[in-house]
């Protein structure tokens, strides 16, 4: 009886011995990735087989810990829609930067749209229809809108963007940014960002708080462009230069401070007033936190741009298509490599 | 005993076919993903030189693979190739930096910071690069402070933080001995006086005077900008829309008129008439006709009669634009018509009442006037021959073309004086021969 049992158990083991070691041994194989069957977080990039429920975006929030970036896994696995039963292969971090090729590099245009009105009075005004016709432009060419977040880390050499990355931005505090441009914008699934002076908030005929956050709130980065609006390289009169100083840190800092406490967010964006900055400026804009400054100057913006001198192209309303779309360098070819 | 073993089989059978189910193949799938497959990715992205999307392949591989040796190898081969690289084009660059040759250097950082996005000093030699030319450097010495530098180049201690905050640096940190800063600009130059609202109410006043309209509605729109329904502004504003609206009318251009007209406030006085005039004369096609019948015959090459018509319509509506640009070119091009046909007294009238500065008007204008005076000075001689031949009154007629052809002959009006003198001298002498002989 005993050495029954006791062969039985031997068999058993045996038996588990083989099954289990064949297992593994197929776990171990080098054609095998899953774990679970689905899903592994590798050290540089994660190994997905696509379940039916996924989408590109709830894949960038597992595996990303942001969905802006499902952009990231399309371009790399070379797919728009993810079928289900497909494996991808998710890269944590770009393999280069500044969209740095050995033919050129990346440049990104920052379109800014001063007034835009149903019916423009004087040239520079852009008409509604304009607008929208430039909007379904960008989109329907494959353009994709970011925010200031992600040009800040495109400048930097943190992070990547897609291929043809556009900013579209506003610095006018009157309501037709909220209840024209936004709602065009939203309707399109595209984003955009303003510069506001903080005390012309609320005024007649202006944007309110309530606006600001709603926009904040979708995805919008506020900007701070001073309290009053003024230009900042212009002393009033019989200012000493120790007052002219004082006056342009309240400018700076009092601004930033009435961001904050609104929209319980950082404030690290600065476009300067009418365009006017001097060095004392952006020393001045360093020191209270920012990180980026932006001018009146067209152009598109390569990687390596000065962060307290990238070029803000003011569209015109006299503007064709043919100029608009000279406006939307994307790519600088170059020797390199 | 024989049920308990039936179970513990039964388990053993689930368990083994369990664990081996997810051995299968799913649906579905098109290309397997395999170690095999990023290798092979791998290696053809470094022999396209695109380096580090290799090492990423490579990783890749190596996740699925993680045992094979021959993986690793090669990661650590490129790491290190691309690290190589990287430091080779970096002091390239450095090397033409130093040399001037700004167009090496940054191709060269570009290089390197493909290949070695962390190489801040590239990064920042980049975005430094556009204000090299104009800025003021200074390197960091032994004992020197922010505040030391401060005063040097400010004579103020107090901008010390600016300096530093202006070259990235926390200013209550030690500060380098070595370290090239970039001095910002304080100059009081760089910092334009900018105009209170009295200035430019006073600005506005006088440009309203003085009819210069365009000023008055620059600065009381910056006033506007700054203090919404500025009174005084929006007064001078609405004056000013008003009169140049009213002068466009008189010039006849209803369009611009109105453009104007309809920005001063509903209750202005006048408003409403002048509109209603701009509207008439856009409805009346009397100047467009005009306009169209004078542009035809200058089209048409018939000088004389372009001329005519706009002349009538800048008497109609001085200063309208598009009569005023038809009337100099029609005088214009029939001045060189006239000369082209050696009609030069013709062609300097016409010429002569355009704007010199108009195209070359004044070249043409030496022209018929060169041309005239020759012809001139051929009377004049005519006129001497016939003088020395005592032919008088053949001479005065030749003298008198001259006059008539060149109005400010030195000599010709003297010479006629002279010769007309003669001439009655010897009619008289004639007169009393006569009577002598009878």
């Amino acid at each position: 009886m005993r050495a029954n049992t006791f062969i039985k158990t031997v068999f058993t083991l045996v038996v588990l011995a083989v099954i289990t070691s064949a297992c593994t041994g197929r776990f171990l194989s080098s054609n095998e990735i899953a774990r679970d069957g689905s899903a592994y977080k590798g050290r540089y990039a994660g190994i997905v087989t696509v379940k039916k429920k996924d989408t590109l975006a709830s894949l960038a929030q597992t595996y990303l810990k942001d969905a802006g970036k499902a952009w990231w896994i399309a371009q790399y696995n070379g797919i728009t829609d993810p079928m289900p039963g497909q494996k991808l292969v998710i890269p944590y971090k770009p393999p280069v930067y500044g969209g740095l090729q050995d033919n050129g590099y990346q440049m990104v245009p920052i379109l800014l749209y001063h007034s835009v009105a149903k019916k423009p009075r004087r040239r520079q005004v852009i008409s509604i229809q304009t607008f929208t016709d430039q909007m379904d432009y960008l989109r329907s060419n494959g353009y994709v809108t970011i925010g200031l977040d992600q040009l800040l880390a495109f400048v930097n050499l943190k992070d990547a963007i897609p291929a043809r990355s556009v900013v579209v931005c506003f610095d006018s505090e009157d309501s037709w940014v909220y209840k024209t441009a936004y709602s065009i914008l939203k309707k399109r699934g595209m984003k955009a960002s303003v510069f506001v002076s903080t005390k012309r908030i609320n005024k007649k005929g202006r944007l309110s708080w309530k606006h600001i956050m709603k926009m904040a709130a979708s995805g919008w980065n506020i900007g701070s462009k001073g309290v009053t609006g003024q230009n900042l390289t212009k002393a009033d009169k019989g200012e000493t230069a120790r007052q002219y100083i004082k006056q342009l840190e309240r400018e700076i800092k009092d601004s930033k401070k009435i961001l904050i406490q609104k929209l319980k967010k950082q404030c690290l964006y600065f476009a300067y007033p009418q365009g006017g900055f001097n060095d004392l400026i952006i020393a001045l804009l360093k020191k209270h936190g920012y990180q980026a400054g932006f001018i009146r100057s067209r152009g598109s913006n390569p990687f390596y741009v000065n962060n307290f001198k990238i070029r803000l192209t003011r569209v015109d309303g006299s503007w064709d298509k043919k100029t608009f779309r000279r406006n939307l360098k994307i790519f600088q070819s170059a020797e390199l490599k | 005993m024989k049920f308990k073993s039936a179970i513990f089989v039964s388990l053993l059978l689930a368990a083994f076919l369990n664990c081996c189910a997810s051995t299968s193949q799913t649906p579905g799938q098109t290309v397997a993903l395999s170690p095999q497959l990023y290798q092979k990715k791998a290696q053809d992205l470094e022999k396209k030189g695109e380096l580090n999307d290799a090492l990423l392949a490579w990783r890749i591989a190596e996740q699925m693979d993680p045992d094979s040796k021959t993986i690793k190898n090669n990661i650590k081969k490129l790491k290190n190739t691309i690290a190589k690289t990287a430091k080779i084009h970096f002091r390239k660059a450095i090397g033409a930096y130093k040399k001037g040759n700004d167009a090496l250097a940054q191709q060269q950082f570009l290089i390197t910071l493909r290949l070695d996005p962390k190489n801040s000093s590239a990064k920042r030699y980049l975005k430094n690069q556009q204000q090299d030319k104009e800025k003021t450097f200074y390197r960091v010495k032994k004992g020197d402070s922010f505040s030391k530098i401060a005063h040097k180049f400010y004579k103020d201690q107090t901008k010390a933080h600016i300096i530093a905050y202006f070259n990235d640096i926390d200013p209550d940190k030690p500060l380098m001995i070595g370290k090239l800063l970039i001095i910002p600009m304080l100059e009081s130059e760089h910092i334009i006086p900018r105009m209170d609202i009295e200035t430019r109410l006073d600005s506005a006043q006088t440009g309203l005077e003085q009819k210069q309209y365009d000023t008055v509605v620059g600065q009381t729109g910056r006033i506007q900008a700054q203090i919404r329904n500025h009174q005084k502004a929006e007064k001078l504003a609405n004056q000013a829309l008003y009169e140049s609206g009213l002068k466009l009318i008189q010039s006849g251009q209803p369009f611009a008129a109105l453009k104007k007209l309809n920005q001063v406030s509903p209750k202005y006085k006048g408003l409403d008439s002048a509109i209603k005039k701009a509207k008439n004369l856009l409805k009346n096609k009397d100047l467009y006709n005009e306009l169209q019948t004078a542009k035809r015959h200058f089209d048409q090459k018939n000088y004389p009669n372009a001329i005519l018509i706009t002349d009538k319509i800048l008497i109609k509506y001085p200063g309208n634009p598009t009569a005023q640009s038809l009337f100099t070119a029609a005088h214009y091009a029939l001045g060189k018509q006239m000369l082209d046909q050696h009609k030069d007294a013709e062609a300097f009238k016409a010429l002569s009442v355009i704007n010199p500065d108009y195209q070359d008007t004044s070249h043409l204008l030496a022209q018929a006037r060169g041309r005239l005076n020759a012809r001139a000075e051929t009377h004049y001689r005519n006129g001497v021959k016939f003088f020395l031949n005592e032919n008088l009154v053949s001479a005065i007629e030749q003298w008198k073309k001259v006059v008539k052809l060149n109005p400010n002959h030195p000599k010709a009006a003297q010479d006629i004086e002279n010769a007309l003198r003669l001439l009655n001298k010897w009619r008289d002498l004639e007169k009393k021969n006569r009577t002598n002989h009878q």
